[in-house]
């Protein structure tokens, strides 16, 4: 296995809408994205939207806890929740901490995605996350868009495209 | 795969490529590599990662450490491992995310002296260890206080998602883990992963 650094941004501006990874090779086995997030929606924390190739189509399966409960929830209809991102009103200079991974993106099934996720705040509420996403499209991803839910991206959030490819050595057995 | 010479192929097969690579896949360095780590041969308080600046700012963006440790407490099977950066002992928040097996819950652990970075056995049969992940994004970004999440678990108990913030923006210069009371027992192993 190697990881290959694709492509780092980092928001430099007071804000943006959006950040958008495009023109992805398809010559990795898997995609992994780390992402350090801060948003400026006027909340603790804050939600990320997924977006693959422009459309909007990702559903989840969540397991999220809130610093004092632990609840699970979904949401269909390609609403592209993702993650967690420490907000606006959370503790300033503080930001969220997150990685998806994206196995077989290049195949021609539908699309399966994991997250880990979390926000960071200096009082009891702070969310940890974990998602089971599905984009239900068979095409490559050559697209990823992330957004946040209500607001911007904000200032000096970081977000780390990797391409992993797969090795050859040692010994693997199928029965 | 095997290898292709370039000179052997032009000079004494008399084949022609048109690219120095001479049929062979283009090798691209990794962006994950190893900086450091402690396999331990006598037990210890505390493993400390350090130098971190000078040695590795100008090339990494993000750390992970993968471990996997026990500790010499001979009375509980669950236990919980200590944070520290830049020998500062204060400004830290943890929350987590934890079942047990049977259910799930959420809760804060508001010491501030140090992040509760993972958790892991103590007194279950000694030749079993318990692994842990943690994230480190943007650790010598001065613009942002540190976030660090971490996945950890202890066999036949708990698995947990943990984060903590460092609520300070200088650059993390060093990295201690400590295990509460006791110390790490031999064989435990912590490795610094840098991303590029």
């Amino acid at each position: 296995m190697s990881m290959t650094l694709i492509e780092h941004i980092e928001v430099t501006a007071a804000s943006v809408a959006s950040v958008e990874f495009d023109l992805i090779p398809d010559t990795y086995t898997d995609l992994m994205l780390v992402a350090s997030i801060r948003s400026t929606y006027a909340v603790t924390t804050s939600n990320v939207l997924l977006s693959l190739n422009g459309t909007g189509s990702v559903t989840r399966r969540a397991l999220l806890g809130s610093g004092s409960s632990a609840s699970s929830t979904t949401s269909g209809g390609g609403s592209g929740y993702s993650g967690v991102v420490s907000g606006a009103n959370s503790t300033s200079n503080t930001f969220g901490n997150m990685t998806y991974y994206f196995p077989n993106y290049a195949g021609s099934n539908q699309k399966s995605i994991s997250t880990d996720s979390v926000s960071e705040n200096n009082a009891t509420e702070a969310y940890q996350a974990i998602h089971a996403l599905l984009w239900s499209e068979s095409s490559v991803i050559d697209t990823i868009t992330l957004t946040d839910m209500s607001a911007n991206i904000g200032q000096y959030s970081s977000f780390t495209l990797y391409g992993i490819t797969a090795g050859s050595d040692g010994t693997t057995t199928v029965s | 795969m095997a290898i292709k010479s370039f000179t052997r192929s032009t000079i004494e097969n008399n084949i022609f490529y048109r690219s120095m690579l001479a049929g062979n896949t283009a090798f691209e360095p990794s962006s994950e590599d190893i900086l450091a780590e402690e396999v331990l041969t006598s037990a210890a308080a505390t493993v400390t990662f350090s130098s971190l600046v000078s040695s590795y700012g100008s090339d990494y963006q993000h750390f992970q450490i993968r471990g996997v440790v026990r500790d010499t407490n001979t009375s509980f099977a669950l236990r919980n491992g200590l944070m520290q950066f830049n020998s500062d002992t204060t400004s830290y928040r943890t929350h987590l995310l934890e079942g047990n097996g049977s259910s799930v819950s959420s809760s804060e652990i508001a010491t501030s002296t140090s992040g509760y970075f993972a958790i892991y056995t103590g007194s279950a049969t000694t030749t079993i260890f318990s692994p842990f992940v943690a994230d480190i994004l943007d650790p010598f970004d001065t613009n942002k206080n540190t976030t660090v999440r971490v996945l950890s678990g202890v066999a036949g108990s708990n698995i947990v998602l943990r984060s903590f913030a460092y609520f300070d923006t200088q650059a993390i210069d060093s990295i201690s883990m400590t295990a509460t009371g006791v110390s790490w027992s031999i064989g435990s192993r912590f490795t610094l992963i840098g991303l590029k």
